[in-house]
């Protein structure tokens, strides 16, 4: 539970960093990431100076990061265009740093739920559980997303001849 | 071997590196939780000045129908009376015979409020969202202003200050979003530019709790 000014500033200070890499990661893009958490931790301030209790602060600013996301997303009217994907280069280590530009590619064209998904699941760690409670819906229907999401990039023409070497494990 | 799951975690774990820096994130919002909360005061006291002018026009006479009435509210700032009739806030000079009454639209047109002398005595109790009217009579109503402080608090004109119109109304609106505690100060001769308090006490000061289920008297 947190409440006041001193209270908030201590609360960016110490999670703002975190919080902007993980708008980025949900939107690619550095200025909307900006904004988002600009707008989330905005709304968390006046909240935190009027009446109302924060309970979970850091899980607030979160929900309120990936609903503003979500909508977003969803008023958007054309694909973001984001950097030139790189041609396969050679050696190992070339190649898997091509993977993941194409991956990081592909997944900006995931629907944004979906890609929240894998950024909570596997940038942040959170379980099903945890991803449930901060979208606001079921716990299969996280399951869901993730399989979707998982199907999406299997047959994203971009990575098909990337992922043929890759052992296709079944997600959790 | 690797999953595509590895693939994932490695993608995002790279790509984090090319978040935005958080240096300026906390002057950042507080710059621009300042603007929404003066554009929401802003709204409010937009929304205030409709109000008004719906009351001018619907109800604008509750408080002359009702002067003489034999219930009036015992409040912060206000005096319970007999009667409406006035007390005056300056009793001596060119602006002696000023008075101030008020009307809670949760309190009803029965019980208008008298504006007592300085200082106040409890706090009133406002709904948010609910409009005070003022109306103040006698001479010098249009050098009569209404300076308001605190937080959450009932807002209206700008940089905390309201005038009194030609016809002696004014109108306050407890803010739509928050509660909170504050003080609606009367002085006279004080436009916002000359900031009057703290360097002049006010002729009178209404103590205001504005509460979500705030209830009458």
């Amino acid at each position: 539970m947190v409440r006041g000014e001193a209270a908030f500033e201590e609360f960016v200070r110490g999670r703002g960093a975190a919080l902007l890499r993980f708008a980025y990661l949900l939107t690619g893009d550095r200025g909307h990431a900006e904004d988002l958490v600009q707008d989330a931790l905005v709304k968390a301030y006046l909240r935190w100076n009027g009446r109302t209790v924060i309970e979970y602060p850091e899980a607030y600013v979160r929900r309120t990061i990936v609903n503003q996301f979500v909508s977003w997303r969803r008023r958007r009217s054309s694909g973001e265009v984001v950097g030139p994907v790189p041609e396969r280069a050679g050696g190992d280590h070339a190649q898997r740093l091509t993977e993941r530009v194409r991956v990081w590619k592909v997944l900006s064209e995931l629907p944004p739920r979906q890609r929240s998904v894998l950024v909570l699941r596997y940038y942040e760690g959170l379980s099903d559980r945890n991803i449930a409670e901060l979208l606001g819906c079921a716990e299969g229907t996280v399951r869901s997303l993730a399989t979707r999401a998982f199907s999406t990039l299997r047959a994203h023409p971009q990575l098909a001849d990337e992922l043929g070497p890759i052992e296709r494990e079944d997600v959790r | 071997m690797s999953t595509l799951e590895d693939l994932l975690r490695e993608t995002l774990a790279e790509q984090k590196d090319d978040a935005p820096d958080d240096a300026e994130l906390l002057s950042v919002v507080r710059g621009r939780a300042v603007r929404r909360h003066r554009q929401r005061r802003l709204a409010a006291a937009s929304v205030a000045v409709v109000v008004l002018i719906a009351a001018g026009l619907a109800g604008g006479g509750l408080l002359a129908t009702h002067r003489g009435s034999p219930s009036t509210g015992s409040l912060g700032g206000f005096a319970p009376s007999d009667s409406i009739g006035t007390v005056p806030l300056v009793t001596t000079g060119d602006c002696a015979g000023l008075s101030v009454t008020a009307l809670l639209l949760s309190r009803g047109p029965d019980h208008p409020l008298r504006v007592a002398p300085f200082p106040a005595g409890n706090a009133v109790r406002m709904s948010i969202g609910e409009p005070m009217w003022l109306r103040a009579r006698g001479p010098c109503v249009t050098w009569l202003r209404v300076y308001i402080t605190g937080s959450g608090l009932p807002v209206t004109g700008a940089d905390g200050y309201a005038a009194f119109g030609s016809r002696g109304d004014a109108v306050i609106a407890a803010n739509a979003e928050y509660g909170g505690h504050g003080t609606v100060a009367f002085y006279l001769d004080c436009p916002a530019s000359a900031e009057c308090p703290p360097r002049v006490p006010p002729l009178a000061a209404i103590m205001v709790d504005v509460t979500a289920t705030a209830t009458p008297g």
